[in-house]
């Protein structure tokens, strides 16, 4: 921080000097529409100079220049009004709507900027501000709820950790539905190597957006479909995210400085319901190893190896102590949030300077940034430092060069571990047994350096957060070099190149005594990364005659890319607390390397008449080194076109501004991961009697992998009213992709785990509406916009390859997620409750509740219905007010955390319905009714018929049978829970200083902003059982739809600050 | 517009891209995984070492789940008759087998690696034997196929056609491996060293624990092959015992109840059975320290005293609920044996001991070899005693007093091979409960917990889930086949009219 400090000073000094500047007249003025409404970020600029400035929030503006001398005054959506500055101080300005010129442009493929009228697809831009107040630390989540049609998953896993975005819906089985992120026009590699894995848990050690700082991005750009993206190629298949970041423009005076400041705290959210009533054992006793006696008095001693929590009540009773057998200790319920203050809160700290300059000729800007962060399990921590810079500078007229460097480091200490790993807190503590003080494992190790704990049966979860621990860090580069050359006026050539490496270091290590590595453990793995991009574009474009126009783009690129792995894992530590890879006895080293390449031919034209009528033609052929040796080539093209029937018609009036109608049709090829095509023996590096060994892979490779090809089509329509105060977006599109390449599972009696298919096909068809309406606009310039993006997807699998039933995505005892031909994309199968015709649970004959044998059932799905996001944003002045609504509707999630706590009995939903009987124990009636005719004992030995088959138990049951059950008869019916939410996903409260303030400062701009984001359910449906319905545990799609002992989720609440000089 | 100019720009762009980007002669290369060694360069020692590993060395725990059904432990707060102990056996066996099909195929028509070829199908016969015996019918005529022809829904055999099958393969492999094979696998096999005289006793005791298995169901099929093997070599003392011994090199491949020790801060949570402690106490067996510690509780009376008289041993029946689980407090118990507590032990697969209970019983109830069934009752106890190296003076002393010859009637002797057979497949857990299964013998005490299979000692595990999955049809149809895929549900052999015995409710529950 002290770096960063000196920094700013150091910049401040500069500005201050920068503005000793001298001016013959001060213009000022208001620039409102045709109706007085104030236009506020009106550009305005002294013609022929670098000389600028923009409007305020209210419209006015001031400006210092020379008599005599031409303003012009340019806004988007209105005609560009130029005006002589006279001797007059004062200067309104009332701009026209220019209906004819809707002249936003945006980034489409491959940089080209395109105008939004001449889109035949659907793609959605946000502004980086969007990003940047109220931050998610990984920019890619604060996509949720933002876009149409884009799904976000919020994953607890800690600063730094991975999103999960996925665009459209699941088109791609294998595992990759991540869309590709391309920053200022290059690919980058987003890969999250080793995640977590479902059952053997892990850490997620954040991909590759993770890096990119919320500060440099001026955009980005969602296109959705195979259309939009069609000239990324293979890897677009799932949607392309464009990331344009900030560069030094080109009407600035000087060098400008900005500097922004963001502190948020995070606070525990949700976490699981724990009942606070029962202690350990299975009732009615506490389960003990034996007794003891105590100053002359009997005592019971607590079995160390008993911790399921079905006992009896805790009421006091004394036994002998756990910790120590010599002393009593009372079994009393711990206060309900003693799991809660195991946590502490989080802070994230993100400070970031910006320099930049430029003129028309050449521009640049640098950032530096730093985040801190501090987590919510204690000793966790974060940090993220980025360097970033870009310069562009027009060599000559013809010849222009753009290049950037971006250089991040960040460190990760004790991420935390996830899913059924030892590793993770919550695997402990969402079953500890009521009656522990957390504060008595505080000492978590005996004077020897062994573990205390009160049982054998698993860690104690200080031991884990101390004695289990990780180290992360990550050096990277991005980069491009990008020439454009300009033949003529209306030719020219673009060659780019860019590169995206890095290197992480992973250590980790657990002390001697760790449940999961009793004789210690250390690891050094050291991952070098390298994507390498490299096209060349040739543009020609140019009037063909009055009405009509045109653009030819041809180009061809090369990615390469490979990911290797060295280092070590070793066991047995012959002197404690010396964490080297050379203190340890048993030592598996570890190499992989993972390459590939891919080369592409690709063309692309757009023809447009009267500026109305656009047609755009795109063509492309790849070439991948993971398909199989004949199938390396393949072609797909695509075609789309776009009507402006307003401007075609004559239809634009005030009522009616603007309409347009869209429709496309596209084919993406994709490829797969490398290595699926020829079979090998695996060499085990450990060996056994001093013996090597080696075993054949477990995956059935296809030698003739070839492609995987979808197949879309979409049509829309975007139209304006009211001035464009309304807006209406809609997309309806099918997509269908056939030759999934797909490892699947098939019968282990093959002796194979799984078999790489090359068929199959999955559907998806959906829409998305994107609704904008600014209900209120006010001269006193108060104005309100309401904004809402719904979308609705439903993936299907079509079919699957022959003599393949299923493509399991995760397994586990509470049940599997699959795809099945015929069925929807991510069902939850799993047992279920036996019932009768009814729908009644079938009681066995001791009231208890049964499963219906080993059949299993769709029991859900991971999909939603429908995902929506609500933003109201209101102005006033310098405030502004935003808040982001975010539903997700329909879909369930597979809950791990339930299961556990049933199967132990801590949950609060172990105690639901429970009275005290005769005897004083606590116990319930099964919700069902009697499969058999049950008979009693009436006391003289005679069976006598309590209840017919049929009739409604009235059988007491004591809670491991009624509870219990679920788990012990797998009954994973239970476990399947809603996934519905409404979240109040951001506030964002905001001031920006007025010029006027600003005058006597050396700022130009101010802004504060008091931001929250993941605030909090307004609804959700997970039973009370206290997870998130967004629970996953890593980004990759496996783990989509389940969760297991997932780490609470967390609210964010801080302050942003902007300022610049 | 230009349209010369264009095209002439398009002609060299498309030059230039056809002399940068058509290479695709490395593809291939970048696409070979280069961790994998391919099947020229593969030894197939290597993989018969992993078998060996998976199958043998980490094939049997005398404290696991099913060590609870063969009456040898007791283990803590689970419950032995819920389903879902056994996840990985399935997938386990079959991916073993495939290794060995791997090897089976490799050396296939190589006249210089038949000694591997033939090594490689007994194995083959071993593992399929083990799956059957866990699940009764399974894939096996269309299971673990190359992977270029293979079947990937395999069906189900019944268990009766691959028994016939098993025992077929192993009597012509005996004469396979008794002609002179060239090719060794040399320390790679790490039971025989490949010597192939060994291979081929082992091979035919094999045939024999096979053979005597279907005894209840199929005499006639097991009088055909028995009658056959006790003219046959067999193993012959325990200098021919197979075992893989277990290895400290790496944790995976220790002894499990060393492993379970060191992953467990040294505490065992597992105790013993009843069955076996009551066996072994009730005839004052010189083995009984070897394989039990004394109960906590004993032990510190007996130090107090200094009288080691005062030593107990107790084992816990398996089943037991509530009040049950009370009368059996972890201080009054008895563990396993410091002998099994090492890191190297022998894992074991098929002992001496075995071959002679074997033949006592052929003798005693189908009439067949040149030996007295109280011979090779005494033979086999010998047998297993000196593998604990106990002196000859306590073998005798305890085959004095426990002589074939107290009891009188037929079945009374078989329960006494039985349960000494019990005792000497100690630690060979799955033999023993298939031995259970089969004879009723030992009789194992149970208490009152109800479980999944109405408080009855499984008589088979499930098949796994994803056979349900992902093999449906033949899933379904198996299951239908064999009466529910239960674990109630008997395997073909499993046919002794007599079995089981009425267990719940027989043990006593002493007054807290």
């Amino acid at each position: 921080m002290k770096k960063f400090a000196s920094l700013i000073l150091m910049s401040v000094f500069a500005v201050l000097a920068l503005h000793a500047q001298e001016k013959d007249l001060t213009v000022a003025g208001v620039v409102t529409d045709m109706d007085g409404v104030p236009l506020p970020g009106v550009s305005i600029v002294e013609v022929g100079t670098v000389n600028g400035t923009q409007t305020d929030f209210d419209g006015s503006y001031s400006i210092e220049v020379a008599v005599g001398s031409e303003l012009r005054f340019s806004y988007l959506g209105m005609k560009t009004e130029t005006r002589t500055v006279q001797s007059s101080n004062v200067l309104n300005i009332k701009m026209q709507e220019d209906l004819n010129q809707l002249s936003e442009v945006i980034v489409t493929a491959l940089g080209i900027e395109k105008s939004k009228k001449a889109l035949g697809y659907s793609a959605q831009e946000i502004d980086g501000d969007a990003f940047s107040e109220a931050r998610e630390t990984n920019i890619a989540s604060s996509l949720a709820g933002k876009v149409a049609g884009v799904q976000v998953s919020n994953i607890a896993t800690g600063a730094g950790g991975s999103s999960r975005v996925v665009i459209r819906g699941n088109s791609s089985i294998s595992g990759n539905d991540a869309p590709l992120y391309v920053v200022d026009g290059i690919p980058i590699d987003n890969q999250n190597i080793d995640p977590a894995d479902y059952a053997a848990g892990g850490v997620d050690y954040g991909d590759g957006i993770s890096g990119i700082n919320p500060d440099d991005v001026e955009s980005m750009t969602v296109l959705k479909g195979p259309n939009a993206a069609a000239l990324y190629g293979a890897r677009a298949a799932n949607g392309v995210i464009l990331i344009t970041t900030k560069t030094g423009g080109s009407k600035k005076k000087g060098i400008g400085v900005t500097f922004n400041s963001n502190l948020t705290s995070e606070t525990i959210a949700t976490m699981p319901t724990y009942q606070n009533r029962f202690g350990i054992g299975y009732d009615p006793s506490f389960g003990a190893s034996g007794t003891t006696i105590i100053d002359g008095k009997e005592y019971e001693v607590l079995d160390p190896n008993q911790w399921q929590s079905w006992g009896p009540e805790l009421n006091g009773q004394i036994v002998a102590d756990w910790e120590d057998p010599t002393k009593t200790f009372a079994m009393v319920p711990q206060p309900s949030d003693n799991i809660r203050n195991f946590f502490q809160s989080g802070f994230t700290a993100t400070n970031t300077v910006s320099f930049s300059s430029g003129d028309e000729k050449a521009n640049m800007r640098l950032s530096l940034s730093n985040l801190g962060n501090e987590g919510i399990i204690p000793g966790s921590t974060y940090d993220r430092q980025t360097i970033n810079f870009r310069g562009f500078a027009n060599v000559t007229d013809r010849f222009s060069i753009d290049a950037k460097v971006n250089y991040i480091h960040h460190k990760g200490v004790n991420r935390p571990g996830l899913a059924a790993s030892s590793s993770n807190v919550m695997s402990v503590l969402i079953q500890m047994p009521r009656h522990i003080d957390l504060d008595r494992l505080k000492d978590y190790k005996d004077e020897n350096g062994d573990p205390f704990n009160f049982t054998t049966a698993f860690e104690n979860p200080y031991w884990t957060i101390n004695e289990l621990q990780n180290e992360d860090e990550r050096d990277r580069v991005i980069g491009f070099v990008s020439m454009n050359y300009k033949f003529n006026d209306w030719l020219n050539v673009r060659a780019r190149t860019g590169t995206d490496f890095y290197t992480d270091e992973r250590f980790s290590r657990r002390a001697i005594g760790s449940r999961s590595a009793r004789t210690g453990r250390v690891s050094n793995y050291t991952w070098h990364v390298k994507e390498n991009n490299s096209d060349i574009l040739f543009t020609a474009e140019d009037d063909l005659s009055e009405n009509w126009s045109g653009s030819l783009s041809v180009g061809a690129s090369r990615l390469y890319s490979k990911t290797e792995v060295t280092g070590a894992l070793g066991q047995s530590l012959r002197v404690p607390e010396l964490y080297h890879i050379t203190n340890a006895e048993q030592i598996t080293p570890r190499y992989d390397k993972v390459e590939r390449e891919m080369q592409s031919v690709y063309a692309a034209g757009q023809l447009a008449y009267k500026n109305y009528l656009f047609l755009d033609l795109t063509a492309r052929n790849d070439w991948s080194s993971v398909l199989g040796i004949n199938n390396y080539s393949f072609f797909y093209p695509s075609v789309s076109t776009s009507f402006v029937f307003t401007d075609a018609l004559k239809l634009n009036s005030n009522v009616f501004s603007f309409g347009k109608l869209r429709a496309g049709y596209a084919e993406v090829g994709n490829d797969s991961n490398p290595y699926l095509t020829t079979l090998g023996y695996v060499s085990n590096t450990q060996t056994v009697n001093g013996q090597g060994q080696a075993a054949i892979q477990t995956q059935i490779p296809n030698p003739n992998l070839k492609n995987e090809l979808t197949r879309s089509y979409e049509f829309g329509t975007d139209m304006r009213f009211f001035k464009n105060r309304v807006g209406i977006d809609f997309t309806y599109y099918n997509s269908s992709t056939k030759n999934q390449i797909l490892p699947v599972n098939i019968s282990s009696g093959t002796g194979f785990n799984r078999m790489v298919i090359n068929a199959g096909e999955i559907q998806n068809e959906g829409v998305e509406l994107l609704f904008n309406v600014t209900p209120i606009q006010l001269k006193n310039s108060f104005q309100w916009d309401l904004t809402l993006n719904y979308a609705k997807n439903k993936s299907k699998v079509v079919s699957l390859a022959d003599g393949i039933e299923t493509h399991i995505m995760s397994q586990d005892r509470w049940g599997t997620i699959e795809a099945r031909p015929g069925e929807d994309f991510g069902n939850i199968v799993g047992f279920y409750y036996k019932r009768n015709e009814n729908g009644e649970k079938l009681l066995d004959e001791y009231g208890r509740y049964q499963r219906d044998g080993n059949n299993v059932k769709i029991l859900g799905n991971i999909q939603p219905d429908w995902i929506a996001g609500i933003t109201n944003r209101f102005s006033y002045k310098g405030f502004t007010l935003s808040t982001l609504i975010d539903i997700k509707m329909g879909g369930e999630l597979l809950s791990g955390t339930k299961y556990i706590q049933a199967a132990r009995g801590t949950g609060r939903f172990t105690t639901k319905g429970l009275r005290q009987n005769e005897d004083g124990v606590w116990v319930g009636v099964a919700d069902g009714v009697m499969e058999n005719d049950y008979y009693v004992d009436d006391g003289n030995g005679n069976q006598v018929l309590h209840l017919a088959a049929g009739e409604r138990s009235d059988i007491e049951l004591d809670r491991v049978n009624l509870y219990g059950m679920w788990t012990r008869a797998d009954i994973i019916e239970e476990f399947v829970l809603d996934a519905s939410y409404i979240s109040l996903r951001e506030i964002n409260l905001g001031y920006s200083f007025s010029e006027k303030l600003l005058a006597k400062t050396p700022f130009t701009s101010a802004r504060i902003s008091l931001v929250g984001r993941n605030l909090l359910y307004l609804q959700e449906h997970m039973d009370g059982i206290g997870v998130t319905p967004e629970a996953a545990f890593s980004s990759e799609s496996g783990s989509q739809g389940s969760e297991s002992y997932t780490l609470p989720s967390t609210r964010s609440v801080g302050v942003n600050l902007n300022v610049a000089f | 517009m230009k349209p010369y100019k264009i095209s002439k720009y398009l002609l060299a762009l498309v030059a230039a891209v056809s002399l940068v980007y058509a290479c695709t002669d490395d593809f291939q290369e970048l696409n070979t995984n280069p961790a994998l060694l391919s099947e020229e360069q593969l030894d197939v020692g290597l993989l018969l070492t992993r078998v060996q590993q998976e199958m043998i060395i980490n094939g049997s725990n005398p404290i696991g789940t099913l060590a609870n059904y063969a009456g040898y432990a007791s283990s803590g707060g689970n419950r032995p008759f819920d389903g879902g102990f056994f996840s990985d056996e399935f997938a386990k066996g079959y991916r073993n087998l495939l290794n060995i099909s791997e090897i089976i195929r490799l050396t296939d028509g190589d006249a210089e690696m038949q000694g591997q070829n033939a090594i490689a199908r007994v194995m083959r016969v071993y593992i399929f034997h083990r799956l059957t015996d866990l699940y009764g019918d399974i894939p096996y005529s269309e299971a673990v196929k190359a992977s270029s022809e293979v079947i990937t829904q395999p069906m189900y055999d019944t268990q009766e056609s691959i028994y016939g099958s098993m025992l077929d393969e192993l009597k012509e492999l005996s004469s396979v491996l008794s002609e002179t094979q060239q090719g060794s696998f040399g320390d790679s096999d790490m039971m025989y060293q490949s010597d192939n005289e060994k291979w081929m006793r082992f091979a035919n005791s094999l045939r024999l624990r096979i053979a005597l298995r279907v005894r209840y169901v199929d005499e006639a099929l097991a009088r055909e092959h028995i009658s056959e093997l006790v003219n046959m070599d067999l193993i012959e003392s325990n200098e021919e015992n197979a075992f893989v011994p277990s290895s400290d090199d790496f944790d995976s491949n220790q002894n499990p109840v060393y492993n379970r020790l060191i992953s467990n801060s040294g505490i065992l949570p597992e105790h013993m059975g009843q069955t076996i402690v009551d066996l072994l106490n009730d005839q004052d067996d010189p083995r009984l320290t070897i394989l039990v510690t004394p109960t906590p509780n004993s032990v510190m009376v007996a130090d107090s005293v200094g009288d080691s008289n005062l030593l107990e041993y107790r084992g816990r029946p398996l089943g037991l609920e509530g009040l049950e689980r009370d009368a059996y407090p972890t201080s009054d118990l008895s563990q396993i044996g410091l002998y099994y507590r090492e890191p190297v032990i022998e894992m074991p697969v098929l002992y001496y001991s075995e071959v002679c209970f074997a033949l006592a019983e052929a003798k005693l109830m189908l009439d067949l070899g040149s030996l007295e069934a109280d011979v090779w009752y005494e033979r086999g106890v010998r047998a297993d005693m000196e593998r604990y190296g106990i002196d000859e003076a306590e073998i005798a002393s305890f085959l004095s007093s426990n002589s074939l010859d107290v009891v009188a009637d037929e079945e009374a002797k078989l329960e006494m091979i039985m349960n000494q057979k019990n005792i000497a497949l100690f630690p060979n857990e799955l033999e023993a409960w298939s031995e259970w299964r089969r004879t009723g013998y030992p009789k194992i005490l149970i208490g009152s917990m109800v479980g999944e299979t109405d408080g009855q000692i499984p008589r088979r595990i499930n098949y796994p889930v994803s056979e349900a999955n992902v093999n449906s049809v033949n899933y379904q149809e198996v299951s239908t086949r064999i009466g529910g895929d239960l674990m109630t549900t008997k395997v073909w052999w499993d046919a002794n009219p007599n079995v089981p015995y009425e267990h719940p409710g027989e043990i006593l529950v002493p007054e807290p």
